[in-house]
């Protein structure tokens, strides 16, 4: 399978990003000089163990936190200078956001919670068709309670679309299903990816999911110990786990 | 029970310490108040009973208009339940202090009860010593060694009818538990209330029988004054002192029965002798002065015609005169002309009749001759001796003679005839010449003389008449006179008849008085001041029975909720003990004993900070009115511990509620995440026309507001009870301060009421008064009233009441305002019937067309009620004073005058000349009526601050814990709007705009109730003659509103910090 349309190689660029964090007398270094680069439009898996320092990666990649030494560039721009109102934009502009526990805002219907995402940004995508490419065009009125995990995940996956995010940031976004929803999931992942030429990042410690990608970035104490590039990423449904 | 659950435990204290503090800080805020208010009226039970105690206050007052005689205290003493009986003697009096006039109340001095607390000086110890009331509130100026002068106020007594001396020096000042508040009752001399107490030695009265007696009632002493065992014990020995009363007054009464019936019997009889007097004294005078007048005016009429009689003669008499003169001028011609033509005869004729005459002359010698020789013949005849011849001869001879004289006589008539012819012409013409000349003079002498008697004449009438007029006008003079005088008698005898009536009026009173003898048997409750007491603490138990359960219902509202929450958040911890195996019980102990702890501990600490501040603080506001000594504590331990068990159980009871929501669950559950809380469509979406016009934002407020219906109700019912509490606390504030604008800004229009006083001549004193006020320039009206310090008897109840009857009813609307409360129609005062104010209509339960007893100057009448006017301040009557007159049988008098005053007046000037004068007993200003009444309610007013600053500090931690808890519970919500990239402002208006909502809808909803709650405390506190307004005012609303609003602001700007700085790793945490 090829990458439709193939961006910048250095899309995202971490390099030698020192995190520390500071409890009282203890220090805790979750980031060792991490450096790393992912090129536009690639399907990326993050793995590690727990506690490697993904989630630091995801914090700071997403506008969440911010690092003590080193840069981050996205898309060109150092994000690691920005200040919490310019991280405020780069979130509410450049990142799509999929939680593991979806966070969908329980009062309000699936359609509405992707209008919440829609409602921040000047051009958002085509609500009505998003939810369709996600298979809910049916269950739209429907509330997160009547939904199933995996619908409600797929909800998550459209909100975070809907505002046409430079960078698609996921959370273990299977972390809470079961395998086959879980399938279906990263299955929509991927062709996300592969059809709107989005970048796709997902956190997770499965290490079984891999195939999929078009880079693996392996997190290991603070530290990128391995980027492993798949100029042939396998599909979603040859995976086993 | 393992050492892990136990260190869980306490871990959880730590972690969650916020959360605990503002468990206990509720608790505390809660229990403070609770208890804190409930506590104060036991210890203003305990310290009022305490110092009633220390006194010997009185139990019974036995108090007898007729006089309580030895054998009446005797009789008191004996009858069972009565430990003790002090007899003694009282009157009110008037004095005058600089130039206030001032009623004291004075008592002989208390034997056993009723002790005193001398504060300055020492007790009186000789006659005519006395200590005086230490004021709290007004300074005398009067020092110890100073006089004070005593009358008896009343026109018709005198001093030396009850006192001994009217002079007392004070040697010393003193307090006592009798005269609790400055308010010591009502009398019926001066303004109607005493001002003041004196006690002197009993026997400086002059009284031939005591008139109080005090009694101790058996074991009533140890019994706390407000409990119902005590009212229970002195209530029986009132019932038989009242029978006692029945049967002791009536033999009084019959003694003083014999003595007013003969006092009416000669009262009548004097009267009628009067009567009589006067009708015949007037009668006589009358008919002198009518028959004086008669005279007089006859006199006159005589005069008169006298005058009219003398002018015409006069006239007659000018006009004879006058014809006199004319008559005379003809004769006097005439005689002109005799005398001429006889001077012509004489010259003719005079020679001839002298010859003639010489003839007749020889003639009558002749004659002579003959004559003599006749008679001497006839003397010759007589001689017998006479012989016969002789005698012949003789004869013969006569004969010859005789013959002879006859011849001569013939010649002699001839020529004597023409003799006198001749003579006689002459002489007849010169004797008739001669008189006609003498007539003539005669005539003109007649005639001067004639003219100078009418000259004469003319004087003299004239000086008669003079004379006569004078006397006449003497005679007017002297009959004006008279009449003055009997004017003067008449008006003096009509006086005296007067007080004849008057005397025997009083006489029948007095009789009528007697007709239902009676004691008057007074328990503590009757006496003002104890009563005033009583009734504060009443309010205040009113007050800790309304507040103080609204405070613990919203912190046990707030508390349940903070609880729930808890045990939520830890929802898979739950599920995690109970998988290992804990039993339901353990894994509740953590929450149950968690909120023990926090409960116990705060409503510990806030059993004792309320208990030792709000009691203290509530006396101290009350104790403004009362002269009681100092703050006592008694311990209140079944309050104490009730109330930390309530707060405590309370709490415990929710945490276990709360807990065994979640432990009904099994472990696996538990463990799960809980499902997301159901959305769904409200029912502001079927409207789908309103519904399509909200903005997203304002939909997704809309739709979490209507669903998260607990989290509704929370909120809106912390708000609202915020909101209730400070209206009606603001409410309060309102009513009380209402009376005064109400009372002295539209209803007492005057600016200045004047008494007169009553010593001394009356009628001088209105006219001094009157020509002051007339007179002066600041001055822009007056009206003359009668003030009556009046009674509506109602058999169980007496109130006092000021009966005020304007001497005209046209403009009287001008100076007070009479007008029905609800629509605010005037009413009209002329006409008969009484007009009574709202409260004590109100109390009475008299409405328009019933009668109510009303006695003024010690006589009852059935007097109708013609209409209720709004007031706010004490009782009052009103009455046109016709209607007065028919009722009462007198006039009502004028002893005082309202006054209107120019605006730019100075009201203190005046009246400080107006007090200096004598005739002026009283004086008082509008302005300084207002503020004494905002000094008598300023007390409640610190009450009512009280309750506002606790509705604030209450209304601040109900909303910080509810916001709180808000933001809590949709931390991760907060936390996903953030990654989401909403701006601080969007996440915060996403939150606010719910909480703001909410709080409007509680603070709405908070005012309306308030409203009940303010009704629910104002007629709980209503004092006994003061009617607040039930009205509360638009501005308080407002402030409310405002209070409650700002404080929601002030939350959550508290807040804000808080939600700007949830980590947005919140958000990737598992739901718990």
């Amino acid at each position: 399978m090829t990458t439709p349309n193939k961006g910048k190689s250095d899309f995202i660029v971490f390099d030698h990003v020192t995190k520390i964090y500071r409890t009282g007398e203890t220090e805790i270094q979750a980031l060792a000089g991490t450096s790393f680069t992912i090129g536009e439009g690639e399907l990326v898996i993050v793995a590690g163990p727990s506690g490697a320092g993904k989630s630091t990666v995801l914090n700071i990649l997403g506008g969440m936190d911010k690092l003590t030494e080193g840069t981050v560039t996205v898309d060109g721009r150092d994000i690691s200078a920005y200040g919490d109102k310019q991280l405020t934009l780069y979130r509410r502009d450049d990142i799509g956001f999929v939680f593991q526990f979806y966070n969908l805002i329980p009062n309000l219907s699936a359609r509405e919670n992707v209008e919440l995402a829609a409602y921040t940004v000047a051009e958002p995508l085509e609500i009505d068709q998003l939810m369709h490419d996600v298979g809910l065009q049916d269950r739209m009125d429907n509330f997160p309670s009547q939904l199933s995990g995996g619908e409600q995940q797929r909800v998550a996956i459209a909100r975070a679309m809907a505002k046409n995010p430079k960078l698609l940031l996921c959370d273990e976004p299977t972390g809470a299903l079961d395998y086959e929803t879980s399938r279906s999931i990263l299955k929509l992942l991927q062709q996300t990816c592969h059809t709107t030429g989005k970048t796709v990042v997902i956190i997770t410690h499965n290490l079984a999911l891999t195939p999929m990608a078009d880079r693996v970035i392996r997190i290991k104490n603070g530290l990128a110990e391995e980027v492993l590039l798949q100029p042939d990423p396998q599909p979603v449904e040859s995976l086993e786990w | 029970m393992n050492r892990s659950v136990v260190k869980d435990f306490l871990r959880e204290l730590k972690n969650s310490f916020s959360r605990f503090v503002s468990i206990f800080f509720i608790v505390l805020v809660g229990v403070a108040f609770f208890a804190g208010i409930k506590a104060a009226v036991p210890d203003m039970q305990y310290t009022a009973d305490r110092f009633y105690d220390e006194s010997r206050l009185y139990d019974i007052r036995v108090f007898s208009p007729l006089g309580l005689t030895e054998d009446d205290i005797t009789a008191l003493a004996e009858s069972e339940g009565v430990a003790r009986v002090d007899a003694g003697y009282m009157a009110d009096v008037i004095t005058r202090i600089d130039s206030l006039e001032l009623v004291f109340r004075v008592h002989s001095l208390p034997t056993n009860m009723n002790q005193l607390i001398v504060t300055k000086g020492r007790l009186p110890e000789a006659s005519g010593e006395c200590v005086i009331e230490d004021s709290k509130n007004v300074d005398l100026d009067l020092a110890l060694g100073d006089t004070i002068k005593l009358s008896s106020g009343r026109p018709d007594k005198t001093i030396e009818e009850s006192l001994a001396r009217d002079e007392f020096t004070i040697v010393g000042t003193v307090r006592s538990a009798d005269y609790l508040t400055y308010e010591k009752g009502h009398t019926d001399l001066g303004s109607g209330s005493i001002n003041f107490f004196m006690m002197i030695p009993p026997e400086d009265f002059s009284y031939p029988v005591y008139v109080e007696a005090l009694i101790e009632v058996a074991d009533a002493r140890e019994l706390n004054s407000f409990s119902k065992q005590y009212e229970h014990t002195t209530r029986r020995v009132l019932n038989q002192v009242e029978n006692l009363g029945g049967e002791r007054a009536e033999i009084r009464a019959q003694e003083l029965r014999a003595d007013a019936t003969k006092e009416l019997n000669e009262a009548k009889k004097t009267f009628a002798e009067q009567e009589k007097e006067f009708d015949d004294k007037i009668g006589q005078a009358e008919t002198d002065l009518a028959e004086a007048k008669d005279k007089l005016v006859s006199g006159e009429a005589t005069l008169e015609t006298e005058q009219k009689n003398l002018e015409r003669t006069l006239a007659d008499g000018w006009a004879q005169v006058h014809e006199g003169e004319q008559q005379l001028a003809a004769a006097q011609s005439q005689y002109d002309q005799s005398l001429a033509s006889y001077n012509t005869v004489m010259t003719e004729h005079g020679d001839q009749i002298a010859q003639l005459n010489q003839l007749s002359g020889e003639i009558d010698s002749l004659y002579q001759n003959a004559l003599a020789g006749q008679s001497q013949m006839e003397a010759s005849l007589q001689n017998p001796d006479l012989t016969q011849e002789e005698r012949a001869n003789q004869q013969a001879m006569l004969d010859g003679y005789s013959h002879l004289v006859q011849l001569v006589e013939q010649t002699n008539g001839q020529v004597g005839g023409l003799n006198n012819l001749a003579q006689g012409s002459i002489t007849s013409a010169e004797s008739q010449l001669a008189s006609a000349g003498n007539a003539l003079a005669n005539s003109r002498n007649q005639l001067e003389q004639a003219k100078s008697k009418l000259v004469m004449a003319e004087q003299e009438g004239e000086a008669q008449f003079k004379a006569a007029r004078s006397e006449l006008d003497a005679g007017w003079a002297e009959y004006r006179e008279g009449e003055a005088e009997y004017n003067e008698e008449r008006a003096e005898g009509e006086k005296q008849l007067q007080d004849g009536r008057e005397r025997i009026i009083r006489a029948e009173n007095e009789i009528e008085r007697l007709a239902a003898p009676k004691w008057f048997v007074l328990d503590r409750e009757s006496n003002i001041g104890l009563m005033t007491y009583k009734m504060t603490t009443q309010r205040m138990n009113a007050i800790a029975g309304l507040f103080p359960v609204f405070f613990i219902l919203v912190a046990a509202l707030v508390c349940l909720t903070t609880m729930t929450r808890m045990v939520t958040e830890q929802r898979s911890l739950i599920g995690a003990y109970k998988a290992l195996g804990y039993s339901n019980l353990i894994v509740s102990f953590k929450y149950v004993s968690y909120a023990a702890l926090a409960s116990l501990s705060g409503a510990l600490i806030g059993i004792t900070l309320g208990m030792s501040f709000f009691p203290k603080a509530i006396f101290e506001a009350w104790s403004m009115m009362f002269v009681i000594p100092e703050f006592l504590r008694t311990p209140q331990w079944p309050l104490a511990i009730l109330s930390v068990l309530v707060a405590t159980l309370t709490m415990m009871g929710v945490a276990y509620w709360a807990t065994r929501q979640e432990l009904q669950g099994v472990p696996a559950v538990l463990l799960r995440p809980k499902p997301p809380t159901g959305g769904g469509r409200i029912l502001l979406e079927r409207f789908k026309g309103f519904w399509r016009r909200l903005s997203f934002m304002q939909k997704v407020t809309s739709r979490n507001i209507f669903r998260y219906k607990k989290r509704f109700w929370m909120t809106v019912a912390g708000v609202m009870g915020c909101s209730a509490l400070l209206l009606a606390g603001l409410g309060m504030n309102n009513s009380v301060s209402q009376v005064v604008d109400q009372q002295f800004g539209e209803i007492f229009q005057y600016d200045m009421a004047i008494g007169l006083s009553l010593e001394g001549d009356v009628e001088d004193a209105r006219a001094e008064v009157k020509s002051f006020l007339e007179d002066h320039e600041s001055v822009t009206g007056f009206i003359p009233v009668s003030n009556f310090n009046a009674e509506v008897d109602d058999q169980s109840d007496v109130l006092p009441l000021t009966l005020i009857v304007p001497q005209q009813t046209d403009g009287f609307s001008d100076y007070i305002a009479l007008r029905q409360r609800h629509d605010q129609t005037p009413i009209e005062l002329s006409g008969p019937g009484i007009v009574i104010s709202e409260k004590l209509a109100r109390t009475m339960g008299l409405t328009v067309g019933d009668y109510l007893s009303l006695r003024v100057n010690e006589i009852t009448k059935k007097v109708e009620i013609k209409a209720i006017t709004e007031q706010y301040v004490f009782h009052y009557g009103y009455m046109d004073p016709a209607y007065y007159e028919t009722i009462f049988r007198r006039t009502a008098q004028t002893n005082g005058y309202q006054v209107h005053l120019a605006p730019e007046a100075d009201a203190q000037a005046i009246s400080d000349t107006l007090s200096a004068k004598e005739e002026v007993a009283n004086v008082l200003l509008y302005k300084m009526m207002a503020e004494s009444f905002d000094e008598q309610v300023s007390s409640l007013q610190s009450i009512v601050a009280l309750i506002i600053i606790s509705a604030g500090i209450l209304a601040f931690v109900v909303l910080y814990n509810l916001s709180n808890i808000n933001i809590t519970e949709r931390i991760r919500e907060i936390a996903t709007l953030k990654v989401l990239g909403f701006f601080n402002r969007e996440v915060t208006s996403y939150v606010y705009r719910e909480i703001f909502i909410l709080a409007l809808v509680g603070c709405l909803s908070g005012l309306m109730i308030g409203i009940g709650l303010h009704r629910l405390v104002m007629v709980a506190i209503e004092q006994d003659n003061i009617m607040f307004g039930y009205a509360i005012e638009p501005m308080s609303f407002v402030y409310a509103f405002l209070l409650t609003m700002s404080f929601t602001v002030l939350v959550n700007l508290v807040m804000y910090r808080k939600l700007v700085t949830i980590p947005m790793v919140e958000s990737l945490k598992s739901i718990e």
